[in-house]
């Protein structure tokens, strides 16, 4: 599923980093530059307010700079880490405010509707993405909901069952039905490559 | 893993549900700590939360990139340098809305001409002090302004800028344009007339109240630029004559980026 990428600028995402971490300017300016669209895109989907978006994509970018040095590739890709730093940031931000997020169909049908094929910095082939587009558009309204008001929006079962008007036991079983599926999808599209 | 790793124990089932709320982040309170403990020392369910929690990292990617707004760059550059947590939220692009049209535009040249240039960004010292103009421009890259006029007055300007010559492969250059024609608000295209009388719009941005200031790339190509016009409902709000050539480069027939809208102006 994953790949590694040397992306058109040259030098790989940890190489840049690497560089980074012993504060080489180059590599900082070419990461920002290859991340920030991305970066930016991911904050703007949530929480649909380009200033806090711009607010909350420095705020990311500037910690992935800061914590260059610690970033462990065993534990994921470079872009899963910096859209996680920017995701969770976001959360913070939207909870921070009170702010209403943007409904998890908008979400969801913003990624489903794009034809940007591999943008920057993307660690899924364009036909993982896809598989992936197709495994999360074939998933019941009720589980793709669930599964984006909690990963993205950082709901626990219980406040997705408020959101939803379901029961909490109802909320659990269509985030783990939602996520299984979704697993089996992105495991079956690995196979096949 | 072996046979013996994926048989599930006695205790697997009960914590189904927590396993996928792990791998989300959202497991909350003793629930949490149980399924924790569970997996812990469970490899089948150590092995589940992991594929669980990359099939959930996996939605990241659906998301599209956006361009951030003009100047992001230089703002980061600003924040990276005092070392400060959080500007207000009404800076930024729309911090342009109280400027003038024209100071507007050149605050948008020079942050991206300053963009160019590798050393300002990470080291949050001073600006790049070698091979750059006062735009930051490369070797031989280039700037044009010119005015946006209506009805024989100024109410804005179109720049052009090159990073590098005409017909360099390797150039990128950005169009910007601020304009301040009264109070009427919507939607309003950009669009230029190229070298051979070529009409192509680029995109388009919002007025508020009169005020709109948009940018885009212009990504290297054919033809230079000898006009830009600012139209709305198939009238010519302003326009700019590029007369002489500048450096100005689009790439004629392959869609041109419409850029971000402006929102919020």
């Amino acid at each position: 599923m994953r790949r590694t990428r040397e992306p058109q600028g040259g030098a790989s995402d940890e190489s840049l980093l690497a560089g980074m971490a012993h504060g080489d300017e180059r590599a900082g300016l070419a990461f920002v530059r290859r991340y920030q669209s991305r970066v930016f895109g991911l904050a703007f989907a949530m929480v649909g307010d380009a200033a806090l978006a711009e607010d909350i994509a420095q705020e990311a970018l500037m910690r992935a700079w800061r914590h260059a040095p610690v970033y462990d590739p065993r534990r994921g890709a470079v872009s899963t880490w910096v859209l996680t730093i920017a995701r969770n940031l976001t959360i913070d931000a939207l909870r921070m405010r009170r702010a209403v997020p943007t409904d998890p169909d908008d979400l969801i049908n913003l990624g489903l509707v794009s034809n940007e094929a591999s943008p920057e910095g993307a660690t899924l082939s364009a036909e993982a993405a896809r598989g992936l587009h197709k495994a999360l558009s074939g998933l019941p309204t009720g589980q793709r909901r669930a599964l984006v008001l909690a990963y993205f929006y950082g709901m626990t079962a219980a406040e997705v069952g408020v959101a939803e008007s379901i029961p909490l036991g109802t909320a659990k079983t269509r985030i783990r039905a939602g996520l299984t599926k979704l697993r089996e999808a992105m495991t079956s599209e690995g196979s096949r490559r | 893993m072996t046979g013996d790793e994926v048989v599930p124990g006695p205790e697997c089932g009960r914590y189904a549900d927590e396993l996928a709320e792990l791998a989300l982040g959202t497991a909350t309170g003793r629930e949490r700590a149980e399924a924790l403990a569970h997996v812990e020392r469970c490899p089948r369910c150590h092995a589940e939360m992991e594929q669980l929690s990359a099939a959930a990292d996996t939605m990241l990617e659906v998301i599209p990139g956006i361009e951030p707004p003009l100047g992001f760059e230089v703002r980061l550059a600003e924040r990276l340098r005092a070392g400060r947590p959080a500007r207000q939220l009404a800076g930024g692009w729309w911090r342009m809305r109280r400027m003038s049209p024209v100071l507007a535009c050149l605050v948008a040249v020079v942050a991206l001409g300053a963009g160019v240039g590798a050393g300002w960004l990470v080291r949050g010292g001073g600006p790049p002090v070698v091979g750059r103009s006062a735009f930051g421009t490369g070797q031989g890259g280039r700037v044009a302004t010119r005015s946006l006029v209506s009805g024989g007055r100024a109410i804005g300007s179109v720049t052009v800028y090159s990073d590098r010559k005409d017909g360099d492969a390797a150039s990128t250059s950005w169009l910007f344009m601020s304009l301040d024609v009264g109070s009427w608000s919507g939607a309003a295209t950009c669009e230029v007339r190229l070298a051979d009388g070529t009409r192509v719009q680029l995109g388009t941005f919002w007025l508020d109240h009169g005020y709109g200031a948009w940018g885009v790339t212009l990504p290297a190509g054919a033809g230079s630029i000898r006009s830009a016009s600012v139209l709305s409902g198939g009238d010519v709000l302003a326009s700019a004559n590029f007369s002489s050539a500048t450096a100005a480069s689009a790439n004629r027939g392959t869609g041109y980026p419409t850029g971000r809208p402006a929102r919020g102006l």
